[in-house]
């Protein structure tokens, strides 16, 4: 591109920037969330209005106040404690994972369909999470707008809004993912301002992609002219050319002498030496073709099969993808099942198709784990097509993973109990079109050590025939799961059945009583109990003394919200629970000063307390014990006249 | 001939003047087709200026509320109860995070249900689902309007309450509940050492009502504040000026008249007031108003 025309590009774009400002009250619409489609987790409940998703719609309703406040969109988690837990997942495919990486998403409705121009996050608590901001076209195609890495920032509330990256259609579907990984505490999102414009840019894209607006394009572009480049131009072997250039050089005959007799030369070049150059031309060509197919690599091609596999196995799932594409020896290699024993592909949720399924499917005899976690929602991937990659390639399946993904229904669930029969780990999170009769399929498998069964829609029946049906079950997580209608049930077969179970989380289940309680002391091997705002066993008891007594090796013990719960509950764990690691004690208003010094005294490991919200614990306590007990986080959460608008 | 034609002609454009000017003033009243709400004015006092924090939404331990949805005008008065006091507790927290969670309820448009009995219990729950604890007792009035029925829902659990006047007549009007004299239906969420001692009504034991109302009608809520110190007759005599009134002003007037009335008769401590009046019947002789706090929310039907 010459100058000229750059420059007449540039006040092209200065003089569409000029018409932007000037019919800018026209064009453009600041608009808040109208509606929340899908969430990955959220600190309340589905029946309450209290830190739950549904709090980002609508203006901001605490901002710029800074506080814990109910009004606003939490979730679940913040900083690393739970990867830390005895309930931490195994990562799968950690080479897959981006720089920047995400635990929750949050997808959003604006009433307009408009060109995003910028978005603005109120975050009125622990700012500094968002990591990702997507926009969906009509077809449900995603566009990045923005990622960026997570931020340590100052402890006050602010209006995020990032440089947005340039997308050539108009949405009304948003989605923003958060990474918690550096958050002191929970984050809390009070809304989110978009504006966008009403005016297509379409016939300016050249000039935002040239000027380097836009990355996306670019890449697509590069990428579109690399194939085309690599169907036509033949793959050239290069060594035995440069073979044949240094003969020439060394015989000095590739260059022609200024003032000779060309005759003679040519001649004597015939009668001497064009003889035995002719016979190594011939004997290098003939090298060449018989080598053809191993050097067809280059000097990769003198490693063995199996040790480029093992380099190939180091490789993300996009590379392998793109090494596939080079020849056919490298095809057959980059596609050999043996690098498709795990496979991980919740970071590529946006691309994630029924066809992306297809394709994989051949790879895939050997998969053992799978991590499909966020993929395949708004119609993406169809639930037969699932079925048929389970029937396929679910055989030898271990872990599957499918947090988040709206379309597996009863026929998949009923699907993977019948071919999975291996199956070790089942991570069903928010998968809420499951009913009964699906679950109650998955007690034909006997294998299971982890269940994820966050709110789904999981019954007391269903679920009892499956702890029932599964001896080696080790974590549990029944969180929300708000159809269950006796958890107490649910804990006694645990404690009959279930003797191997390690982790168990427990939130928000309402009807768990002290009954439920005594029943899990029966678990011995317990390192994990989170019984967050299980209202129920909000007058104890002796239930938790048992579970003291019961469960010698707790290392993460989580009581939030229960407020019922007295010193005295909790003097058992200082002498039975030598181990604990982390303990919540969120607005446990009955608790005293004395029993959270002698916590800190007694248990060496302590890492983690949450003492938010206990009235009886002052802060300067809590002050003085931080320097005390400098290898212990010590949490103190607060929410000021949160009331007030 | 001339002169027919201007005449004529004046009168065309009189009449075209006419008719346009006319279409103008209707066209507002055809397309603003109004629908029904409650407009209401709110008036109360604090019992003890000094110790009362000034705070939108409270009148010392009495906390209110107004708000609209789609679907329905609601109004509420929540009175805290006392006796928290001496446990170090301000009563007045749990009064006003009650109704503050009703008016949040209400406006955050997912809650389709806006019966007040089941508004009442979602808020009170609601409490529970705070990482802050909130402790204390309150009773609480609660009137929704429906506006596509144009009917009137209420939920009253304790001792405030709502009256409806219409031409000069109490038409409808809140029963008082009491576990016995002065002690009131309460909800309540009690800190864990006096969880067996306190007095705790679930909110479903609220006493409902419904009723059809009609263009006008005046509808109080108010707090027992109210009702112990100014007589019934009194109170309606009151009632009566804003019957059918739209102008909100007027309607500010009169609950300023009624709360300033019972602030002024809970001082007189030669009254024979309401409250002396059930105390004598309850075996204690007494004279006088009784001292609480006031709150006055009075709103008329525009159907």
């Amino acid at each position: 591109m010459n100058l000229e025309a750059l420059e007449s590009e540039i006040s092209e774009l200065e003089s569409v920037s000029d018409c932007m400002r000037v019919c800018n009250s026209k064009n453009y619409v600041d608009q808040y969330v109208s509606d929340v489609v899908d969430f990955s987790s959220q600190y309340g409940s589905d029946i309450s209005i209290s830190y739950s998703a549904h709090n980002i719609l609508g203006k901001p309703s605490k901002f710029p106040a800074y506080g814990d406040f109910p009004q606003t969109f939490v979730m679940k988690t913040y900083g690393n404690w739970w990867n830390e837990a005895p309930s931490r997942l195994e990562p799968i495919m950690p080479q897959n994972f981006s720089s920047v990486r995400s635990q929750d998403y949050i997808d959003i409705v604006f009433e307009c369909i408009v060109y995003p121009v910028a978005i603005k996050v109120f975050e009125t608590f622990n700012p500094g999470s968002v990591v990702r901001i997507w926009a969906a076209s009509e077809k449900y195609e995603w566009a990045l707008l923005w990622e960026g890495p997570s931020q340590k920032v100052e402890h006050k509330s602010r209006a995020f809004q990032p440089n947005l990256r340039f997308i050539n259609f108009p949405t009304n579907l948003l989605r923003l993912e958060f990474d918690h990984s550096l958050l002191d505490y929970f984050t809390e999102i009070d809304a989110v301002l978009f504006t966008g414009s009403r005016v297509s840019f379409k016939n300016n894209a050249v000039i935002f992609s040239f000027i380097g607006l836009s990355d996306d394009m670019e890449s697509s572009e590069n990428e579109s002219s690399c194939d085309s480049s690599n169907d036509i131009v033949p793959w050239i072997p290069s060594k035995p050319v440069t073979d044949l250039t240094t003969n020439l050089i060394k015989r000095n005959i590739h260059i022609i002498p200024s003032q000779v007799d060309i005759p003679t030369v040519l001649s004597n070049f015939i009668t001497k030496d064009l003889q035995p150059l002719y016979k190594e031309f011939e004997s290098s060509i003939l090298e060449i073709e018989n080598s053809d197919n191993k050097n067809k690599m280059g000097s990769f091609g003198i490693l063995p099969d199996e040790t480029i596999l093992n380099i190939l196995s180091y490789l993300d799932s996009v590379s392998l993808c793109q090494c596939a594409k080079v020849n056919k020896h490298l095809n057959s290699l980059a596609t050999d099942p043996l690098l498709y024993i795990s496979l991980n592909l919740k970071p590529y949720w946006h691309c994630i198709s029924s066809n992306s399924l297809r394709t994989v499917s051949s790879r895939c005899q050997y998969l053992q784990k799978l991590d499909l976690s966020w993929c395949g929602n708004y119609d993406k991937i169809k639930s037969d097509h699932f079925c048929d990659f389970i029937s396929d390639c679910g055989k030898s399946l271990t872990h599957l993973r499918l947090d988040c993904c709206k379309f597996v229904d009863d026929k998949c669930i009923v699907k993977v109990s019948s071919v999975c029969e291996k199956l070790r780990e089942l991570l069903l999170r928010n998968c809420n079109l499951i009913t009964a009769r699906g679950f109650l399929s998955l007690c034909r498998i006997n294998t299971l050590e982890r269940l994820d069964f966050y709110r789904t829609r999981i019954e007391v029946d269903p679920l009892v025939k499956i702890l029932m049906a599964s001896p080696n079950l080790k974590h549990i997580n029944l969180g929300s799961c708000n159809q269950i209608g006796v958890m107490d049930t649910i804990a006694e077969t645990l404690g009959s059945y279930n003797k191997e179970l390690i982790s168990i989380d427990l939130w928000k289940t309402y009807n768990l009583t002290p009954a439920g309680v005594h029943a899990l002391s029966k678990c011995s091997k317990l390192q994990e109990v989170e019984l967050g705002w299980c209202l129920g066993v909000s007058g104890p008891g002796n239930c938790l003394s048992s579970l003291a007594l019961g469960c010698p090796s707790l290392k993460k013990f989580f009581i939030g919200a229960l407020r019922g719960i007295l010193d005295r509950d909790l003097e058992p764990f200082l002498t039975h629970c030598p181990h604990l690691q982390q303990v919540d004690f969120l607005g446990v208003k009955g608790i005293t000063s004395d029993i959270c010094l002698k916590f800190l005294k007694t248990f060496k490991e302590l890492r983690l307390l949450d003492l938010s919200f206990c009235d009886q614990i002052s802060e300067a306590d809590v002050t003085f014990w931080k320097e005390m007990f400098p290898n212990v986080c010590i949490k103190r959460s607060f929410q000021n006249d949160w009331w007030q608008p | 001939m001339n002169s027919l034609v201007l005449t004529g002609r004046l009168l065309s454009r009189a009449l075209w003047n006419g008719i346009s000017s006319y279409s103008s003033v209707a066209d507002p009243n055809v397309s603003r087709k109004r629908e029904p709400c409650m407009l209401s004015a709110v008036c109360g006092f604090p019992k003890d200026f000094a110790k009362s924090v000034s705070l939108r939404g409270k009148f010392g331990d009495d906390a209110w509320f107004t708000a609209k949805s789609r679907t329905a005008d609601v109004l509420g008065v929540a009175d805290g109860v006392g006796g928290w006091q001496e446990y170090g507790i301000d009563p007045g927290e749990f009064s006003l995070v009650l109704m503050k969670t009703c008016e949040r309820l209400v406006t955050c448009g997912r809650v389709t249900n806006l019966e007040p009995c089941s508004l009442l219990a979602r808020s009170y729950y609601e409490l529970l689902e705070n990482k802050q604890s909130i402790v204390g007792s309150s009773t609480a009035c609660i009137v929704v309007l429906n506006k596509e029925t144009c009917t009137v829902q209420t939920a009253n659990i304790g001792d405030s309450g709502f009256v409806v006047v219409r031409a000069g007549k109490v038409v409808h009007k809140s029963e008082e509940q009491q576990h016995y004299f002065n002690t009131p239906f309460q909800l309540s969420l009690p800190p864990p050492s006096h969880a067996e001692s306190v007095i705790r009504d679930r909110p479903e034991s609220a006493d409902t009502s419904n009723f059809a109302v009609e263009d006008g009608d005046v509808i109080l809520l108010a707090t027992d504040g109210v009702f112990d110190n100014v007589p019934d007759s009194l109170l309606i005599s009151e009632l009566c000026r804003v019957q059918g009134e739209r102008d909100l002003v007027k309607i500010q007037t009169v609950a300023n008249t009624i709360a300033l009335m019972a602030r002024k008769l809970a001082f007189d401590q030669r009254f024979m007031s309401p409250f002396a009046k059930s105390a004598r019947e309850n075996g204690i002789y007494t004279v006088g108003g009784k001292p609480d706090d006031i709150t006055v929310l009075l709103a008329t039907v525009a159907l």
